[in-house]
């Protein structure tokens, strides 16, 4: 509710705005957001997707005339690179906040990098708000400072089986499951998760295969795979590996369903694999087709402002600057320690922030988000939405 | 200039900083990675500008007291007061058996070098793949909201630049003892002519040891305040190669043959960084030009800017000779 | 693990070896020559991989007849290096040497990614997915043209190193550099053609591997370190050290994986060349390609 207050309180703002003389709606000093973005290192162009979702939703809080409860002052972004290492991101959230005057930061991709910068906003009294990184510690540290919009990298587990329940319903035989994935950061975390989540319900995983990034030829990790007899491959990686081990699995002809993790399994690049992945799985924190009013139109401005399909974290990037913005408008402060009370109870089940697949964000005791995954599935060459079937925009589509 | 004299003078310029970086909390931050770099380096460079013995894989070191740090902490529940010395004794030991092994075979130059990031490269490896240790997902250190001495929690950050300048100024003093010492003599007798130091009856291979044991030991000690000061760490960012090739660049920015020559090179180059990065929007720019200044830089002034300086103060003094008398290689004898 | 799988990795294994003597070749002839390691060796190879997929994305070129135009293009890179750094670098101490090329070597991942951004470009042809089923054994089509290729570039360059005056002038650089000077030769030109070559054979490499992996700004360094193992296992400017270094990478890294994580395997490369410096530092191979 206090969502539909905000946004009339910014319209009304807005039609204000307009009639006011310039120099008068500028008057408040704008309020400031600290972004960590990766712009150098092996996750750059992440980082700069994510930028992309932050600037865009800055700039339609800044055009809607600012933020209401600051008396119209306008969103200020300070993006740092992190250079993807854990004490640059440190020292710049260090700087964000101590030089820059960040009442509120957000960021930083990758877990190792948000960790340590995340702890200095907590030794700060500076809300932190985690847009992307699944490490389930995160949120499990009784820190009071950190939010985390991305769901925990284990629920991954939770979902994955109800989703095996649901396809075993619709007559699919998967008896056997095996798990392939990265041997570094993000595979082993999300792993874990698979690990110890599946054989609670009776699901055994039949095979478990390591690779570390850039290796050229994945075939004894394949034919591995195919020997297990697996119905469905479990795979976590980022998009480079996947397209080697896609390949290589191809060429031992074997066919299984296969679940990739993250936004690695819904970017593009692996389209252009073409009928290799017609059909495969991934799941995803949120996906363009997602049926909901704010999803929609989000994709439509990104679309516009960048001339390029948005990938799931940039929708989180975007929420966690809805988020932002909007705790301190509820709050009606620039004051670290008031945003922070005003994102507990922040409860937004509508407006833009409201995209992703929950019913609300909202962040509980410890910060966390409870939001759970969409299920995608490549047909005819694109990305769709599948499942949950209250957001799902097309019904599974059976190969076999 | 006598060895100690330009110690104390360098002592007193950290202590100076530090006073000017209690104004704020940021400066503060960047007068401790600074000091954090520079004293990795300066111990880097015992081994590779003053002894020959260049390595590749320093980071293994800052990794063991890194690791026994976070590990003794957030698995144990162990203080630093007993992790600190463990992470130096176990890095001292691994150096001792790796030294041992590359010098008893031999191992110089390029080999030497290769073989030290091999060790590192099998360490980096198998922590990622050890559980105990947290895999790639790395460590975290507990940390609650009262400050506390015994596990080196502190809100403030200046009691984290006192520890770390203390390290720095120790390691600068160590080093000068040493060098002023027979040990230092045979050190460098060991990196101008190998064969020649044994001939006149050094043991090579004890003096070699000894350094790279010394060496090794402070690069722990950094270790374990690197853990202590970003309560977080995984092999990426203590055990990976990016850290020992850090070592290497200030030292040779700043100059290898002088003992404070390191230490210049991180003064210069870590705020140079933190400023490229606070001015710059363009993405790389930073790393661009920090990767033009030391190609250019490695090339022209193969003494690094310490043994440049010196070089032109040595100029000066015997300003009746003729220019160009004073050979840079007189830098080193000041050392 | 079953016989099939076992024979499965040893094959696997064989073609990455195939790939890593091909990126290693070229280091191993200009240490050989120069006595100079270069660390931004795999940052040429990534802009050869980058070669060969624009040459594919823009002008439909097939990777493999791609080499044609990278190759040369490689080469003029080289011959560029030498004379606008290595030149200078070969006065400085070796540890400057090391210094430059690490240098050298973020300075073009970086300006890579300011031209082409951080994302991982794919070629995709039919062949990408093909498998030839031999026996137990499944070898991807892409990696066994990446084979031949291999064998016959290490073919050429034995050739014109064993068979040419071109060849024997090298070697005569590689033996004694002094003594070279003195009969004559013009070393400065020894060390552009050796740079030309060396830097060249990553033409090769490249497009071949862009088509088997894909390519990045970074991707160049993750081959560097196992490039340089590779080297010193096989011997230090050994040209046919570079053939038994691979294959022993090539093939412990695979069995390995077959058995253990692959964190695990990874580590096993360094664990070969700490044991073979140790055992016998001159490499494994070491006739150097002076003899």
């Amino acid at each position: 509710m206090t969502q539909e207050l905000n946004r009339r309180r910014l319209m009304q703002i807005a039609a204000a705005a307009t009639v006011l003389p310039a120099g008068f709606a500028h008057a408040a000093d704008p309020l400031k957001v600290g972004v960590l973005v990766p712009m150098t290192g092996a996750t750059a162009g992440d980082g700069a997707r994510l930028l992309k979702a932050h600037e865009l939703a800055a700039k339609q809080i800044n055009e809607a005339g600012g933020i209401a409860g600051l008396g119209g002052a306008k969103i200020e972004l300070m993006v740092a690179d992190t250079q993807s290492k854990p004490e640059v991101g440190r020292s710049e959230a260090e700087r964000l906040i101590s030089r820059a005057g960040a009442s509120v930061l957000l960021g930083a991709w990758a877990s190792a990098v948000t960790i340590p910068s995340m702890q200095v906003a907590e030794r700060y009294r500076t809300p932190f708000i985690v847009t992307s990184a699944v490490t389930d510690s995160i949120t499990e540290q009784k820190l009071q400072f950190v939010f985390r919009v991305s769901p925990k990298g284990s629920w991954a587990a939770k979902d994955v089986i109800e989703f095996i329940g649901f396809l075993r319903q619709k007559g699919q035989k998967i008896d056997k499951v095996a798990l392939a994935y990265e041997d570094g950061p993000f595979g082993q975390t999300v792993s874990k998760g698979y690990k110890a989540g599946l054989p609670e319900k009776g699901i055994a995983i039949v095979a478990e295969e390591t690779f570390r990034t850039g290796s050229p030829d994945l075939s004894t990790q394949a034919a591995k795979l195919k020997a297990s007899g697996a119905d469905l491959v479990l795979i976590v990686c980022y998009v480079d590996d996947e397209s080697v081990l896609l390949r290589a699995l191809a060429a031992q002809q074997y066919k299984p369903m296969v679940l990739g993790y993250g936004g690695g399994h819904v970017h593009p690049t692996l389209l252009k694999l073409g009928p290799l992945v017609e059909g495969a799985f991934g799941i995803v924190e949120w996906m363009e087709d997602v049926k909901k009013p704010a999803s929609e139109t989000f994709v439509k401005t990104y679309k516009e402002a960048y001339g390029e399909a948005p990938l799931s974290n940039a929708a989180q990037a975007y929420a966690s600057t809805w988020a932002a913005a909007l705790a301190a408008d509820a709050a009606r402060s620039r004051e670290p320690l008031a945003i922070r009370d005003a994102l507990r109870k922040l409860k937004l089940s509508s407006g833009p922030a409201s995209l992703l697949p929950n019913d609300a964000l909202a962040f509980d005791e410890n910060g966390q988000n409870i939001v759970g995954n969409v299920m995608s599935q490549v047909i005819d060459g694109n990305f769709v939405t599948v499942w949950p079937e209250a957001v799902a925009s097309k019904p599974v589509k059976f190969l076999k | 200039m006598s060895g100690f004299r330009t110690v104390a003078i360098v002592a007193a310029l950290v202590v100076a900083a530090f006073l000017l970086a209690l104004s704020d909390r940021y400066y503060m931050d960047v007068f401790i990675l600074t000091c954090f770099y520079g004293a990795l380096a300066v111990s880097w460079n015992m081994m590779a500008g003053l002894t020959g013995l260049m390595s590749l894989g320093h980071a293994l070191f800052v990794g063991i007291g890194a690791y026994s740090v976070a590990w003794g902490a957030s698995v144990q529940g162990w203080p630093p007061l007993v992790t600190w010395p463990m992470g130096v004794v176990i890095a001292v030991a691994a150096a001792a058996v790796m030294g041992m092994l590359c010098f008893r075979y031999g191992l110089r130059g390029y080999f030497f070098a290769i073989a030290t990031l091999a060790f590192n490269e099998v360490a980096f490896f198998s922590v990622s793949a050890s559980v105990a240790l947290g895999r790639s997902d790395g460590l975290i250190l507990p940390t609650s909201s009262e400050d506390s001495v015994m596990m080196l929690q502190f809100f403030d950050k200046w009691p984290y630049g006192l520890i770390i300048g203390t390290v720095l100024i120790a390691t600068l003093a160590i080093g000068q003892y040493l060098l002023t010492s027979r040990t230092g003599y045979y050190w460098r007798a060991l990196r101008d002519n190998e064969e020649a130091a044994e001939a006149l009856g050094v043991n090579a291979r004890a003096y070699k040891l000894r350094c790279f044991m010394l060496s090794a030991g402070i690069s722990a000690v950094c270790g374990a305040f690197y853990a202590n000061y970003v309560a977080f760490v995984d092999p990426r960012s203590v055990l990976g190669i990016d850290l020992s090739i850090q070592m290497l660049v200030y030292s040779i920015i700043g100059g290898m043959a002088l003992l404070w020559g390191p230490l210049l090179g991180a003064v210069l180059l870590v705020p140079f960084s933190v400023l490229l990065r606070n001015i710059s929007a363009m993405q790389g720019s930073e790393i661009i030009a920090y990767a033009v200044l030391l190609v250019v830089l490695a090339l022209i002034l193969p003494q690094g800017i310490a043994g440049w300086l010196t070089a032109r103060w040595r100029r000066r003094k015997a300003a009746p000779r003729p220019e160009g008398f004073a050979s840079v290689a007189a830098a080193e004898k000041s050392a | 693990m079953t016989f099939g799988i076992f024979l499965q990795a040893v094959v696997s294994g064989l073609a990455n070896a195939s790939i890593y003597a091909l990126i290693a070749v070229g280091l191993t002839l200009v240490f050989g020559v120069m006595r100079i390691i270069n660390f931004a060796h795999g940052e040429f190879l990534m802009i050869a991989m980058y070669g060969g997929f624009f040459a594919w994305s823009l002008f439909g070129v097939d990777p493999v007849m791609a080499i044609l135009i990278v190759t040369p293009l490689l080469a003029l890179l080289g011959m560029a290096l030498y004379g606008g750094i290595v030149r200078l670098a070969l006065k400085v101490p070796e540890i400057n040497q090391m210094a430059v090329t690490l240098g050298l070597s973020l300075l073009l991942q970086h300006l890579a990614l300011v031209l082409f951004s951080g994302d991982n470009m794919l070629v995709t042809q039919p062949r990408s997915t093909a498998g030839i089923v031999l026996g137990p054994v499944v070898i991807q089509v892409t990696h066994l043209i990446a084979c031949g290729a291999s064998l016959l570039l290490l073919g050429l360059i034995y050739l014109i190193l064993r068979r040419t005056d071109f060849g024997l002038v090298m070697r005569a650089v590689a033996q004694s550099r002094d003594g070279a000077a003195l009969s004559g030769i013009d070393i400065a030109s020894v060390y552009k053609w050796a740079m030309a070559v060396g830097v060249g054979t990553l033409g090769v490499t490249g497009p071949l591997l862009v088509s088997i992996l894909y390519v990045n700004p970074h991707v160049g360094a993750l081959f560097t370190l196992k490039a340089f193992v590779i080297v010193i296992v096989g011997g230090l400017g050994s040209f046919g050290g570079v053939l038994v270094g691979a294959l022993i990478v090539g093939l412990a890294e695979s069995i390995a994986g077959a058995w253990f994580s692959a964190s695990i395997a990874a580590a096993v490369p360094f664990a070969i060349l700490i044991l073979v410096l140790l055992l016998r530092p001159e490499g494994l191979m070491n006739r150097s390609l002076a003899r």
